[in-house]
């Protein structure tokens, strides 16, 4: 295995040094970088020329300028901006930060929820919500994203701040949404007609009222939770999380996901006065602490099985925390709305935050982050989805045809586990060693949403050098995101060893 | 129980195109999709006319209508049960050229560019993919890094050379290099195939029989490969479409005054506040070309594939045809 990832580490160096050459030569072409100096009128622009001449060694024929970059490069030094003078390292700092805020949150959403959607979709093969679900994919397949991003930022926009300043729901919607969100969970819970239609029914009223209910209370002029609808979501997660996992029949698993549930409506209390002086960081610590505290209920209720008591309690109290931050984060929501830089137009279109909020602390910020990030987050996902959800179609109803699945069957192991068990981590393995090359991808960043939403990250970055042949910019971003590239093709490579017993290395 | 219907019956083996026709022709999605865009397809080429060759429709992409009817918005409307098209169905820009003519020429020379880089891209794809992985060894090693440099090469920046070198005029120019481009996928799948392929018998049957490398390559491998290669250069210019339309969104496509569908999107997106329907049509097309490519090529991944249940086989139609009849008789 050593001896593979060395000898894969060695052509990717390779591989890399070629790349960046013929980049080289192809970005210098790009383009005049004198363009601008040319046209302008200024008394010393012989001067100017001369001194950027100099400077980008234009003198030199760019197949041989290459090895000015490299030797450069090589000491760790990546030139600067010719424009602004700025160093060519931070500024791909910048942006990358930027982009994996935008585009991490976007895949992972995407990954999540492709992979959730494809396997109830390959569960139900060949029904109505399965067609459905197709049809739904290979549309958003074909949607050019610049299109969808023009259309989220310019109707996206305008209607989600006229909602915002007059949150009313009209009862023609309501029972729209209703309907249709009934329809779906009849669809995607499959079985006879009569139980379709008693959970999708369920579900559709229950949608419509809930929505009813915010609507006539005003809820989206000055959201929150509480403690009781707290208690409400926890119990549903727990629920879900014990349900998938071990079904109802393990005692320790139900009161492992209810003390969790109980702990965090207690810590509701606490909560409110330590979020006050709470910091991204200690957010992050907080976090950690309800997971470690999920696992060790866990395995205090102990049994048999103490290691999945101790996953579902980390999940539970992970989701428990997260409702909590949530909660308070909604409660500075009509202060952020109603605050003089907003103006009541709280979804922003352009750039990553507002400027003039940019020192009104950790809450704040995330609201703005979170109304910034709205817009071009759906576009990515509804344009990255499509693919995840086929894929992971694809491979689970290739591993649920398999002869192990009917040997786990006819042993008769309940259904919940041949499925989440038998075949979904079975199927993951595709999609696993999918993720390092897209994970490494998006550092290249979202070329288009990014320069629609004017967001400061990797792709605008480098179709900004670009108009400007701003070579050792480009040259910057293309080592970043090459050497990703070709680290993630050696991850998914050695991953796809790792997961797969059945794989070995030449 | 007579004595014929025991009888061997004749009959005809079917060739592996007569199979996966019959096929494709049952996907019902596919079929659709096909239909759709021929008729597209039909409707983009007669209407504004291809080169010398006139069309029915009395305004050209670039001919300016002094008048601008009812403000600019689309005249297409229905009528009762059909539609009628009036003057200008997509509606007039601010200097009053007609939409619709527009947009059938982007959609004119969308295609155009689509079906160069489908026929580029999988010729080089197959040669390439064919000799790494019918040579293997130290062909192959370096092909694959080839393919590999060519992958981490962001099409963009070639794009943008090329406009800077050549001109932004040239919409065929474009499609060859995106051809160029675009190959490595199916390079990488070909390859996977012809791995296998190469160990089968009849590649040594044909080398017995004296065929020369660049006959078992191509004239025996590759109609064995042929499902992977169609199916994913149809797959490729769905992709190829999108990637087109969204180059020339980002100023490095092809420019004004050429006309494509992405470049009509970039020209128009600034006045979507006051005449979204410029801004519509074009992206609809796109969507169009590309949905049903994608279908099309999701069909003959089906048909193509011996496995796949989706497509009803005719005994089970003909079963099913016989049981109606039989429900319908007894009523």
């Amino acid at each position: 295995m050593l001896r593979f990832i060395s000898r894969r580490m060695l052509t990717a160096v390779g591989v890399l040094f070629a790349a960046t050459y013929l980049f080289f030569i192809l970005a210098a072409n790009a383009g005049d970088p004198l363009m601008d100096l040319r046209a302008s009128s200024q008394p010393n622009r012989d001067e100017l020329i001369a001194a950027r001449t100099a400077e980008l060694h234009l003198d030199v024929n760019p197949f041989l300028r290459y090895f000015f970059w490299l030797g450069a490069a090589l000491r760790g030094d990546l030139g600067n901006d010719y424009l602004t003078g700025q160093p060519v390292t931070t500024m791909v700092g910048d942006a990358m930060g930027q982009t994996i805020k935008l585009v991490g949150f976007a895949s992972v959403a995407a990954i999540v929820i492709g992979v959730l959607i494809g396997i109830i979709s390959a569960l139900r093969q060949y029904s109505g919500f399965d067609y459905g679900i197709t049809l739904a994919t290979f549309l958003m397949y074909s949607l050019p994203s610049f299109w969808v991003a023009v259309l989220l930022k310019q109707w996206g926009a305008i209607g989600f701040n006229d909602f915002l300043a007059d949150p009313v729901i009209a009862p023609g919607a309501l029972i729209l949404i209703g309907l249709v969100m009934g329809a779906v969970v009849g669809a995607a819970i499959g079985g006879e007609w009569k139980r379709r239609l008693l959970f999708g029914g369920i579900a559709g009223v229950m949608t419509s009222g809930v929505l009813w209910l915010m609507s006539a209370t005003g809820w989206f002029n000055d959201p929150s939770l509480g403690p009781f609808v707290i208690a409400m979501l926890g119990a549903g997660v727990a629920l879900i999380v014990v349900f998938l996992t071990t079904g109802f029949g393990n005692k320790r698993a139900v009161y492992t996901a209810f003390t969790m549930v109980l702990i965090g409506v207690v810590a509701y209390f606490p909560m409110q006065s330590a979020f006050v002086y709470t910091g991204g960081l200690a957010a992050l610590g907080t976090l950690i602490g309800f997971i470690v505290a999920g696992v060790v209920v866990g395995y205090l209720w102990g049994g048999q099985d103490k290691k999945v008591n101790a996953r579902i309690g980390g999940f539970v109290g992970g989701f428990m925390y997260g409702f909590l931050w949530l909660d308070f984060l909604m409660s500075q929501w009509y202060d952020y709305s109603n605050s003089n830089a907003i103006n009541g137009r709280p979804i922003g279109t352009v750039g990553s935050s507002t400027p003039e909020l940019s020192e009104s602390g950790y809450w704040i910020g995330t609201i703005d982050s979170f109304t910034h990030m709205v817009l071009p987050i759906t576009a990515l996902i509804l344009i990255s989805l499509a693919s995840y959800t086929r894929y992971m179609r694809g491979s689970m109803l290739e591993v649920m045809n398999f002869d192990y699945i009917r040997t786990a069957r006819a042993k008769g192991l309940p259904e919940r586990t041949v499925v989440m068990r038998h075949g979904f981590r079975n199927a993951l393995i595709p999609i696993a060693t999918l993720i390092p090359l897209d994970l490494a991808a998006l550092f290249g960043g979202a070329i288009i949403t990014e320069t629609i939403f004017g967001w400061n990250g990797m792709g605008r970055l480098f179709v900004n050098a670009l108009q400007t042949v701003n070579v050792n910019v480009l040259m910057g971003y293309f080592l970043v995101t090459g050497i990703l590239l070709l680290i993630g093709n050696i991850i998914a490579d050695v991953l796809y060893v790792v997961l797969d017993p059945r794989i070995r290395v030449e | 129980m007579s004595i014929e219907s025991l009888a061997p019956v004749e009959t005809e083996g079917l060739s592996l195109g007569k199979i996966v026709w019959g096929r494709f022709v049952r996907h019902k999605a596919a079929m659709i999709s096909a239909v759709v865009l021929v008729i597209t397809i039909t409707v983009v080429l007669s209407s504004i006319g291809v080169g010398p060759i006139p069309g029915w429709w009395i305004w050209g992409p670039n001919d300016i209508d002094p008048t601008i009817v009812n403000n600019g918005h689309p005249t297409l409307a229905w009528e009762g049960w059909w539609f009628t098209l009036g003057e200008h169905p997509f509606g007039q820009d601010t200097i009053g050229r007609d939409a619709f003519a527009r947009t059938m020429r982007g959609a004119q020379v969308s295609l155009m560019v689509m079906v160069l880089m489908g026929i580029i891209a999988t010729i080089v794809g197959v040669v390439i993919g064919a000799l790494s992985g019918f040579y293997r060894g130290r062909t192959d090693f370096a092909l694959q890094r080839t393919t590999e440099v060519f992958i981490a090469i962001p099409t963009i920046v070639v794009t943008a050379v090329i406009g800077q070198k050549f001109g932004t005029s040239n919409p065929a120019l474009f499609g060859v290099v995106l051809g160029l481009l675009l190959w490595p996928g199916l390079a990488r799948l070909v390859r996977a195939d012809y791995l296998g392929l190469r160990e089968r018998e009849f590649v040594d049957a044909a080398r017995v029989a004296g065929a020369s490398d660049r006959a078992i390559m191509f004239k025996h491998i590759l109609p064995n490969a042929i499902g992977v290669v169609i199916v994913n250069a149809t797959l490729l210019m769905a992709v190829a479409t999108i990637l087109e339309a969204a180059l020339s969104f980002l100023g490095f496509g092809i420019q004004s005054p050429n006309v494509s569908l992405g470049q009509l999107i970039n020209e128009y997106q600034t006045s979507f506040s006051t005449r979204p329907w410029l801004f519509w049509w074009p992206g609809f097309f796109i969507i169009v070309y590309a949905l049903t490519i994608n279908l099309i090529g999701d069909g003959l991944r089906d048909a193509f594939d011996p496995r796949q249940q989706r497509i009803p086989k005719t005994k089970e139609l003909n079963k099913k045809a016989i049981a109606k009849a039989e429900t319908e008789v007894a009523q």
